[in-house]
């Protein structure tokens, strides 16, 4: 027994010391993790399953990507866990901004600093957008800000502290109205139903989850945060005026742990950059309505430094 | 939509979607049998492997598994009284008791049965509604949610097999489990005592299974033997029986499946209440009540057809809206996604016959795991007489395993063991263990939508103002008010005889 047990030691020693000389000299050596913190299922696990393939066809070398789901913690375990794993380039997680950010504003415990972990780019974003029902006699931007003005505007939320709720407080505080926020709901799904409903007035919602109802004529946008608007009837909030609000957008971003050696950030930046320009790909997610929208590793920290100063200017709102 | 129909079919019955089909229907079976494994975890599972597959292959995979898993979950409530999957929670009232009488074929095959014509029954209500799904999902406000809620709760005082006092008591414990964790109204956590496993709440599985499966071996092992006790005998026989009571209680079976429908397609209350009003329903409706939970094989039908027509009635919210009805119909949301089927508005018009395909699917699936089900139930029915030196060993590793897989938390674990203990004294000083877990799933919806109703417009009487909230209510009175009035008209007769 005892004879195997060494010879197995030994053996994986060697293992261990061969792995570890040539690694330097060609990454990637083996299958790269690629960490998604939400359940199989949801938009973050639909963008990684359908780029891995592709991030896999354009690496130098002939690795595996494997999706990994760890879920938990409303996303904050998957990050702490890859935040916290080797810089070696063979774990990288999905992020999602402005949740990952609004998560330590708001008082919860994380491990992790979206300042010093190693972006690698962006795959897609999505707006916000400013929602009544269709059944609603508020038509417009205009209509809206005349109701503001003399009744409190009531709002679904998932509930303090989640993005939604977040969100929602920062449109409040932009537009300078009074605000009230109904939370309880279960997520942005029964959020979006609850104002086709008519439970709140208004409702302030992601694009992705929207877009079908805006199409089918049950909810309308009043205003959406991306430039140039997405639907001909929906105004962005730059042409309305609203600056604060412009670029105030969901980001699926891509990063690896603090430390990365910029020669391994560099050849996962390409093959993300490449996978992204892909025709292939470009078919793949137009098939599922899954568009990517690609930034890479130094427009994606840009992007997520200018939306941390906006969070942290609404900060005492956000944490109350 | 017959075009449609025969369509859908013909995408399935390639040699590939009918090998989907089957391997689903198998795969359900299994994860309905092993406590704590359920549908969810099934289709969570197998979502990476449908990537390369066509849509309705996938579909057919997942129809095979949401089909089969709830009569899965069935058998183990029947053998060893722990609930498969959470939606069984109430066939252990009176599938145990006929199993420890001997009679777990015949509970089998009458879960089997009902299993079958529920989920045929809901999947027709399903594409009976189709074209009023929109309506009828829009008419459920949070109102609603609060109303139907507290008919479930009023649901604990018929499942407290006659120990009233102590029922209510395991109810209000239930409740306040259900508090624990981050108060989704006003933000910042309850009752956590300081741990960070506390945080998302008491998880259900991990509770269900510490409670009933853990519980129960614990008691059997302290007791010896085996489930089934010894002064019966050994024979086990009696499918047909079951399946023939099945018919010849028709009326169960289509009150069940109408329940477990209408439950079913209102987001959020799901499966397992949808057993438990079942339960209800058909013992208020007897006129034997005070045999249910003795073995009575009618408390076997009624749950288990309503639990299969769930299926159908979860769908109309998904496939309509995109809202999925409850947890195993999030991640087939994800499923659906992935293959460029968006739930939506527009789902029914662009994918007509995928949808069609997932439907014939389902259908099939019933029907062939209660076939494939039946088929092995003589072996299955070996468990009640197996020693429990070999029985408690396998079943609590099976159910630590079931506790731990759904998230992979050690924390679950060490939840399922303390409420194993916590079972095992519930059995031991008889408090009915259910009520618990009936509060425990509806103590959060009942305080959301509680919440959400008054604030919507600042008035408490808006449960009142809006017709299906208002008839809700009136359900819940006339169902406390039913035992009443049976008390008092059997008091009355007692006292003239």
């Amino acid at each position: 027994m005892i004879p195997t047990r060494l010879m197995g030691c030994a053996a994986a020693l060697v293992a261990v010391i061969g792995f570890a000389t040539p690694a330097a000299a060609v990454y990637p050596e083996r299958d790269i993790n690629f960490v998604i913190p939400f359940s199989p299922g949801g938009g973050f696990d639909v963008y990684v399953r359908l780029i891995s393939q592709f991030v896999e066809k354009h690496l130098p070398n002939k690795v595996n990507v494997v999706p990994k789901n760890v879920p938990g913690a409303g996303g904050r375990k998957g990050l702490n866990q890859v935040y916290r794993a080797k810089p070696d380039g063979y774990n990288i997680v999905i992020v999602n901004v402005p949740g990952a950010m609004i998560d330590p504003l708001v008082g919860k415990k994380v491990d992790y600093d979206l300042e010093k972990i190693t972006w690698i780019g962006r795959l897609s974003t999505d707006a916000y957008l400013l929602t009544v029902s269709s059944k609603s006699p508020i038509k417009t931007f205009d209509d809206f800000k005349k109701f503001a003005a003399t009744n409190p505007v009531k709002f679904p939320s998932t509930g303090s502290g989640s993005t939604a709720h977040a969100m929602t407080k920062v449109f409040i505080g932009v537009l300078g109205f009074k605000g009230e926020i109904i939370s309880g709901y279960k997520g942005t799904k029964e959020m979006t139903i609850g104002v086709i409903r008519g439970d709140t007035p208004a409702g302030i919602l992601p694009s992705e989850s929207t877009r079908k109802f805006i199409e089918s004529g049950d909810i309308r946008g009043l205003l959406t945060t991306e430039d140039p608007s997405d639907y001909p009837n929906v105004p962005s909030a730059k042409s309305l005026k609203l600056d604060d609000l412009d670029g105030l957008l969901i980001h699926r971003l891509v990063a690896a742990p603090p430390k990365l050696p910029p020669a391994i950030a560099k050849t996962l930046e390409k093959a993300f950059m490449d996978a992204m320009a892909d025709p292939a790909l470009i078919a793949a997610a137009k098939k599922v309505n899954r568009p990517f929208s690609p930034l890479n590793a130094a427009q994606a920290e840009a992007s997520v430094k200018k939306q941390l100063a906006l969070y942290l200017r609404f900060k005492d709102e956000l944490a109350k | 939509m017959l075009d449609s129909l025969v369509e859908g079919t013909l995408l399935i019955m390639t040699l590939k979607g009918v090998l989907m089909l089957t391997c689903g229907v198998i795969i359900g079976l299994i994860f309905g049998v092993i406590p704590g494994l359920g549908g969810t975890t099934a289709i969570a599972i197998f979502v990476p492997v449908t990537y390369g597959m066509q849509p309705q292959d996938a579909m057919a995979l997942a129809g095979g598994i949401m089909g089969a898993v709830s009569f899965g979950g069935s058998i183990t409530a029947i053998l060893i009284n722990t609930p498969g999957t959470a939606p069984n929670a109430a066939t252990c009232f009176d599938g145990y008791p006929m199993a420890r009488q001997g009679r777990a074929g015949a509970a089998i095959g009458a879960a089997g049965a009902s299993s079958s014509l529920g989920g045929v029954l809901g999947i027709l209500l399903l594409v009976a509604v189709i074209p009023i799904a929109k309506l009828l999902v829009l008419s459920f406000g949070p109102p609603e949610f609060f109303m139907m809620a507290t008919l479930g709760l009023v649901c604990i005082a018929a499942s407290t097999g006659g120990l009233f006092l102590r029922g209510l008591i395991g109810g209000a414990f239930g409740l306040m489990l259900s508090f624990v964790g981050f108060d989704a109204v006003h933000g910042g956590e309850r009752f956590t005592l300081g741990f960070d496993a506390l945080w998302d709440g008491v998880p259900l599985v991990p509770v269900l299974i510490g409670l009933f499966a853990v519980g129960e071996m614990i008691n059997l092992s302290i007791s010896g033997g085996s489930v089934m006790r010894k002064d019966v005998g050994t024979k086990i026989a009696g499918v047909w029986e079951g399946v023939v009571a099945t018919f010849r209680e028709w009326p169960t079976v289509i009150r069940g499946s109408a329940i477990g429908a209408v439950v079913g397609a209102i987001p959020g209350v799901g499966g397992t209440v949808a057993g438990f009003l079942a339960y209800t329903a058909a013992q208020q409706m007897s006129k034997d009540p005070d045999s249910f939970g003795k073995g009575n094989i009618i408390g076997v039908i009624a749950p288990e057809a309503s639990n299969n027509a769930k299926d159908g009635g979860h769908l109309i919210p998904t496939l309509a809206f995109g809202i999925p009805a409850g947890a195993e119909m999030a991640v087939f949301l994800g499923l659906m996604i992935l293959h460029g089927l968006e739930p939506g508005p527009s789902l029914l018009i662009e994918h007509e016959a995928e949808v069609f395909s997932l439907i014939v699917s389902l259908t099939i699936s019933c029907i062939i795991a209660t076939v494939f089900g039946l088929m092995v139930t003589r072996w299955l029915a070996l468990i009640t007489v197996i020693d429990v030196h070999i029985l408690v060993p396998t079943v609590t590793v099976l159910s630590l395993l079931g506790a731990w897989v759904l998230d992979s938390k050690i924390s679950d674990v060490v939840i399922c063991v303390v409420f194993g203990i916590l079972g095992y004294l519930m059995i031991k000083f008889r408090f009915p263990r259910v009520t618990i877990v009936i509060s425990l799933v509806l103590g959060d919806l009942a305080e959301r939508s509680f919440y959400q109703s008054v604030k919507m417009e600042d008035t408490w009487t808006i449960f009142f103002t809006r017709p299906i909230s208002l008839v809700i209510f009136m359900l819940i009175v006339v169902g406390l008010l039913v035992p009443v009035f049976r008390y008092l008209r059997t008091r009355r007769r007692d006292a003239i005889a």
